[in-house]
């Protein structure tokens, strides 16, 4: 999925290949998956190889979400041996394995939930892995630190990967607080699946085949009765469009742009729809009834009025963005992250200036109406044969652009290719800050982080009733500072309780004041996380787990858009914040 | 553990409480795992399945030997194997219904919290009028693919699961769209399935696939049509007359894919506004374009510089291969029927589902309808909604969460509603619990998950209000069979599990579902061809109790008897009137919602027209952020819970009802639009040419709509 890391997978070894008999069960233990993600998706996680730190409840919840559906492999890092509070939250960790190497037990334990994945455990610390071998985190598709509280090793392996561009989710689950941050240097998205989006339609400049079809359709006037129901109501658009640039003396790819313009369109549409219905022209046709003209394909184009009618050459501003990226003249110079990704949005851009007057290639999808199966078949065909067209030509452009830098173009599919011409609407970047960079109040990096801190600090009321979950990442940092100076969690020892709560206070102040934050006094939730004593509840990591699968998902399958930043989950008001700097 | 719940009876509670878990499929088994791992201690779970090879990607209580077992047993087994660590734990496995006589009342009184972890609407509505009637607090929920959502039913404090009038199996098609005028794949689909019985299955003519005469559009031709008819002697059933032709591949499929198709051309009305179906004849088969593969489906393709096959049955079957499944399918069909008897589909049967797979794609084909692949085709056919672990992870865990937050409120554990005491009880849940939603991330809402207080009940609601219901129920009374009245109205739209029907007033019953049980076969024949006007107290404006023992739920049903239009009303036999004078039907919903879609147009437009009101343009934005939940959570099929409509609407201001129609005005901004919905069995697969797929999601989308905007407008 990175840069790195596809180069990688593609090293492995191939699994050995599947017999049909194997296949055939794998494709229905995979049923219900395989409809949400696709095989594309499927082969994706299981090409991929997780690495978790630490066996914790959260830990071992988030991999039982990605070893059931198949993750290819993953290697657990824990030097720790399993305690009676591990059993009493850890559902892979039975009662017989009290005193054993947790890593070892819960690598056993995942791995009987599913035969088609590997499994593999390291029982050393994170600390003497980064020190000896610090490669050993960069092989991994995404790396996953669970309940690792030392702002020292935290940094540490926040550092590595983001130089590495390799995905790190670092959790905490703490009594009623969980916390999600999601690091990623960058992360490109073809298929970003978004809630809203413009249909493609191209009215206002129509490519000449297009420009045919509704040419030799426009003389409804004479048309039988069936036929003028059943004309696509792109057609009718297209007409009236035409009518009103003339009526209006506006230029022959000019759409109505304002409330009034589109209501003059709308009410050219609807004074026709009124003549026909009222012309007794229709009434008399061969095989209908005395039945009033029903034109609902008018209705239709009344409506698409707002929705259809938009610039050929919109580009939404998330692709513009992505068309000025640095990376896109990087590209041509030297090995990038994410080469392939970069290389389509070089060749798009290409394909923009030379070849589509700044248009995107067509999307080729054509929305429903009403309409005679054979006219909404050629407009169908219209457009895709154009989509077809357009791909072919930013195929060309690749070819180009992988000539100049002496790479074969064929590193990028045809099927990839085609996803990207089609979603080239929707396509995004998604980066997110380097952990490490919250850890120091100096530098480029973290000057954003302390200014958005100062910022919700200033503007967050923490005493009123609508609680602001800001305050839980206050205290789970704090909390790291108190286990980095006393390899410990405060309260963890019911008879140390009282003076945690003032060593926990003094640990908040300090790390308000190494970001220059102004004192707050918040002792009730001092008070809270003391009382926690870094208890896991197993609930609580459960759903945390799921939401960090469906983020590792996310990221391996290149689907959806991930999480921006830092989620913080408060359980005691079922509520999440997403804070992004 | 004790620490962090900070609350020495709560965790006590916790320990002795009894929970009722409904379902012990995905959700099921996590809830187990988690109520165990929270310190619950004795768990009942209720389950009528037996474990499927499908089940394994996110149900990991089981495993491959598990297959065919039951799976409450399975999952209590290996909870008391996994979680006895030295403590005692009283996990009870039923393998049956929950919608069995036997689950009365005092059964559900005998718990302290009831959860739903269900797959089905029926079961859902009769657990929740089951609560209800005991007072027990259940929490419902639900996932589909990435979706999910939890909240919490209390008697009088928050909206029952039916407070939203009653929710519709959309899978249900009007007798004439399925065989006269198909349009969507389903409808064939529908129609394969009807056909598998109409030849292998149970005898029953409600799923007649030959072309229908009582179509209301071809009222006019129908005799006409029937002199036809009346040139073939006596009608045959189409088993006996694929069994005079002993089932031969060739003579079925031109009967069924040319000489009804035609036969059907011959009813002009249906073709007015309609695509004409073309017939297909065995002899075309040797066309060269029914021999060749859509261009969608190459068969393998390259991912990460590897190339890994396409699994054939995502593969789009030529004509020609459509038709030597159905002639390979009908022979073995046809030795099982001979040997076995008549067969049951079943979506997991290789040789039913190909049989289907080849007979809708070929009646698609005859229609102009887009075909399926038979991984498609599976899906549909067997209401297959995708699902994956960590969605379930993420729901068991917050049920869990909810389950802790009832008992911190249900202190003075008391099933007497009298007590003063309750309405403290109340708020305090009113308060803690939740509803919650787990959505798409995007860049209008970067939160996991949204949760909001608890909806209040539904003061009209027709089953938490607390009064009997009047309702009325036009339909024609000499047309109507008393069975189809019972099936259709009082099983499936009001969700009756055993009713009695009685006329108001006296106490004798005229229907009985208990009675109907103990009927003998040949008396069964008899009632099933009862037309209602058959019972004689059956007449216009005449009064009906309905009365559910086992739900404690009655209803008083106003009959009014009147000829009735089956194409005005998409296909229902009956119309219902809820007494404050609402129609629940379909269309005339559908008018209103267009009129205020256009006036919120023009509001929006005009908003946008004064650029000063830059912050009216954000509280749009933020309405708009909040009707995207409510249409991501139409998608969630079966567990579809709209939300209170009374409620959103009255929640910031009267402009509040047209935020949906701003939202999808908000792209002319330049951005957004329409709404994307992916349905239930949408499926990722090869694009390269997928525009009829689009089309297929876009009605799809257009139906989800419509049913959103109509739930929106009911109250």
């Amino acid at each position: 999925m990175t840069g790195v890391n596809e180069m990688l997978t593609f090293q492995k070894s191939p699994k050995s290949p599947n017999s049909p008999s194997n296949e055939s069960e794998k494709s229905r233990k995979y049923d219900r998956q395989l409809r949400l993600w696709g095989e594309v998706g499927q082969f994706a996680i299981e090409n991929s190889n997780i690495c978790l730190i630490n066996a914790t409840a959260l830990g071992t919840e988030t991999l039982k979400s990605l070893v059931l559906p198949g993750l290819g492999s993953f290697t657990i890092v824990d030097n720790t041996k399993v305690t009676d509070e591990d059993i009493g939250n850890n559902f892979f960790l039975d009662s017989e394995s009290l005193g054993k190497s947790r890593a070892m037990v819960a690598t056993q334990l995942l791995l009987e939930m599913n035969s088609d994945v590997r499994g593999d455990f390291v029982e050393e610390s994170v600390d003497s892995l980064l020190q000896a071998n610090p490669s050993f985190f960069t092989n991994f598709s995404v790396v996953i630190a669970t309940n690792v509280w030392n702002e020292k090793t935290v940094c540490k392996l926040s550092q590595l990967l983001w130089e590495t561009n390799v995905p790190l989710l670092i959790c905490y689950s703490y009594g009623f607080i969980g916390c999600i941050r999601l690091q990623i240097a960058e992360h490109t998205i073809i298929e970003s699946h978004p809630d809203n989006f413009l249909e493609d339609l191209r009215l206002d400049k129509p490519f000449p085949e297009l420009r045919a079809f509704f040419e030799s359709n426009l003389n409804i006037e004479n048309q039988t009765r069936k036929d003028l129901t059943h004309t696509p109501y792109l057609v009718l658009l297209f007409k009236y469009l035409k009518q009103w640039q003339q009526e209006n003396n506006k230029a022959d790819d000019c759409l109505p742009i304002n409330y009034k313009e589109k209501a003059q369109l709308k009410a050219l549409i609807k004074e026709a729809m009124n003549q026909f219905k009222q012309s007794k022209l229709w009434h008399s046709d061969e095989n209908s009834v005395e039945k009033e003209l029903e034109l609902d394909n008018f209705e239709e184009a009344i409506k698409a009025v707002n929705t259809v009618l938009v610039p050929s050459n919109f580009i939404p501003s998330e692709t513009k963005a992505i068309l000025e990226h640095p990376s896109v003249s990087e590209v041509m110079n030297k090995k990038i992250k994410n080469m392939k990704f970069w290389l389509l949005v070089k060749s798009l851009k290409e394909f923009l200036a030379n070849k589509s007057e700044g248009c995107l290639p067509v999307r080729g999808s054509l929305p429903d109406m009403t309409s005679d199966s054979d006219r909404y078949v050629k407009l169908q065909k219209i457009y895709s044969n154009k989509a077809k067209e357009d791909a072919d030509a930013v195929q060309a452009c690749l070819q180009e652009v992988c000539g100049t830098i002496g790479m074969s173009s064929e590193i990028v599919s045809d099927n990839t290719l085609k996803k990207f011409c089609k979603n080239a609407h929707f396509l995004r970047v998604h980066e997110t800050s380097a952990f490490f960079s919250e850890f120091a109040n100096e530098g480029e990096k973290s000057h954003h982080f302390v200014s958005k801190m100062r910022e919700l600090v200033n503007s967050s009321d923490f005493n009123g009733d609508g609680t602001n979950d800001f305050i839980f990442y206050l205290m789970i940092r704090s909390v790291m500072r108190f286990v980095t100076l006393y390899s410990r969690f405060p309260g963890y020892c019911s008879d140390q309780v009282e003076s945690d709560i003032n060593t926990l206070k003094s640990c908040f102040k300090e790390f308000l004041s190494d970001f220059g934050l102004p004192p707050l006094s918040k002792d009730d939730y001092i008070h809270e996380m003391c009382r926690y004593g870094g208890c896991e509840l197993h609930s609580i990591s459960s759903f945390l787990g799921g939401c960090i699968a469906h983020e590792i998902i996310k990221l391996i399958t290149s689907q959806y858009v991930p999480i921006k930043n830092t989620v913080i989950y408060n359980a005691m008001n079922s509520t999440t914040t997403t804070f992004d700097w | 553990m004790k620490h962090v719940f900070d609350d020495q009876n709560l965790v006590d509670s916790i320990k002795k409480s009894k929970i009722l878990l409904v379902g012990g499929g995905g959700i099921g088994c996590e809830v187990i795992k988690n109520l165990l791992l929270t310190g619950f201690s004795h768990v009942s779970v209720i389950d009528l399945d037996t474990i499927d090879v499908s089940n394994l990607n996110r149900q990991f209580l089981f495993n491959k030997s598990h297959v065919g077992e039951s799976k409450a047993k399975v999952a209590a087994n290996v909870a008391h194997k996994n979680f006895a660590h030295g403590e005692h734990i009283d996990v009870k496995a039923i393998h049956n219904s929950i919608q069995s006589q036997e689950y009365d009342v005092s059964f559900f009184k005998s718990f302290s919290i009831v959860i739903n972890a269900l797959d089905n609407i029926s079961a859902r509505s009769h657990v929740n009028r089951m609560c209800l009637a005991a007072n027990v607090p259940l929490i419902e929920s639900g996932s589909e693919g990435y979706f999910g959502q939890v909240f919490t039913i209390k008697k009088h404090v928050s909206a029952c699961y039916e407070c939203t009038g009653q929710r519709q199996d959309q899978r249900t098609f009007a007798s004439c769209t399925i065989r006269n005028t198909p349009s969507l794949p389903i409808h064939c689909i529908v129609w394969a399935k009807h056909l598998f019985a109409q030849l292998f299955g149970e005898d029953d003519p409600d799923n007649d696939v030959s072309p229908d005469l009582s179509d209301a559009e071809v009222a006019s031709q129908v005799n006409e049509l029937m002199k036809e008819i009346s040139n073939d002697k006596k009608p045959e059933t189409t088993r006996e007359w694929a069994q005079k032709n002993n089932y031969d591949p060739i003579v079925l499929f031109n009967k069924l894919f040319c000489i009804d198709i035609q036969y059907l051309l011959k009813m002009v009305n249906l073709w007015e506004k309609r695509r004409k179906p073309t017939p297909l004849h065995f002899d075309d088969l040797a066309k060269e374009h029914f021999t060749c593969q859509p261009s969608s489906s190459t068969s393998s393709e390259v991912c990460n510089g590897k190339t890994y096959s396409k699994l054939k049955d995502q593969k789009i079957w030529t004509i020609r291969e459509c038709y030597e499944v159905f002639s390979e399918s009908l022979k073995e069909l046809k030795e099982r029927f001979n040997k076995e008897g008549n067969l049951i589909w079943d979506k997991d049967d290789e040789t039913a589902l190909n049989f289907v797979a080849a007979v809708s794609n070929l009646r698609s084909h005859c229609f102009g309808i887009e075909m399926k692949s038979k991984f498609d085709v599976k899906s549909m056919a067997g209401n297959i909604i995708p699902a994956i672990s960590s969605t379930n992870s993420i729901i068991g865990g917050l049920i869990t969460l909810q389950a802790i937050k009832l008992l911190q409120n249900l202190k003075h554990e008391t099933n007497d509603e009298k007590l003063p005491n309750n309405s403290f009880e109340d708020n305090a849940i009113k308060n803690n619990c939740k509803q919650i939603f787990l959505r798409k991330v995007s860049l209008n809402r970067p939160n996991l998950i949204s949760s909001y207080e608890l909806f209040d009940p539904n003061p009209n609601c027709l089953v938490c209000s607390g009064r009997v219901p009047e309702i009325d129920i036009t339909l024609s009374l000499n047309e109507v069979l008393m069975i189809d009245f019972v099936e259709q109205v009082l099983f499936k739209k009001l969700n009756f599990v055993c009713p009695d029907i009685c006329i108001d007033g006296t106490a004798k019953v005229i229907w009985s579902k208990d009675e109907a049980d103990m009927e003998t076969e040949e008396e069964r024949e008899i009632s099933k061809k009862k037309l209602m006007s058959d019972f004689k107290s059956l007449k216009n404006d005449v009064r009906l109790r309905v009365n559910d023992l086992l739900q404690d739920y009655s209803v008083l049903i106003t009959l009014k008897d009147e000829k009735f239009d089956l194409n005005e009303n998409e296909g229902l036999f009956y119309k219902i009137i809820i007494n404050e004078g609402e129609i629940k039907t379909e269309s005339k919903n559908k008018e209103s919602t267009n009129e205020i879609k256009d006036e919120a147009e023009e509001a929006f437009e005009k908003t946008k027209m004064d650029s000063s009101k830059e912050d009216e343009l954000l509280r749009t934005d933020q309405q708009c952020l909040r009707t995207n939940e409510l249409n991501d959570i139409s998608k969630i099929g079966e567990i579809a819970y709209e939300e209170n409509s009374q409620e959103i609407i009255c929640i910031d201001d009267e402009d509040e009802e047209d935020s949906e129609d701003i939202m999808v005005m908000a792209e002319y901004a330049g951005e957004t639009m329409v709404t994307e919905v992916e349905n239930g069995g949408d499926v990722e697969t090869d694009n390269s040419c997928d525009i009829i797929e689009v089309r297929e999601k876009r009605k799809v989308e257009e139906n989800e709509g419509d049913f959103l905007l109509k739930k929106r407008r009911l109250d």
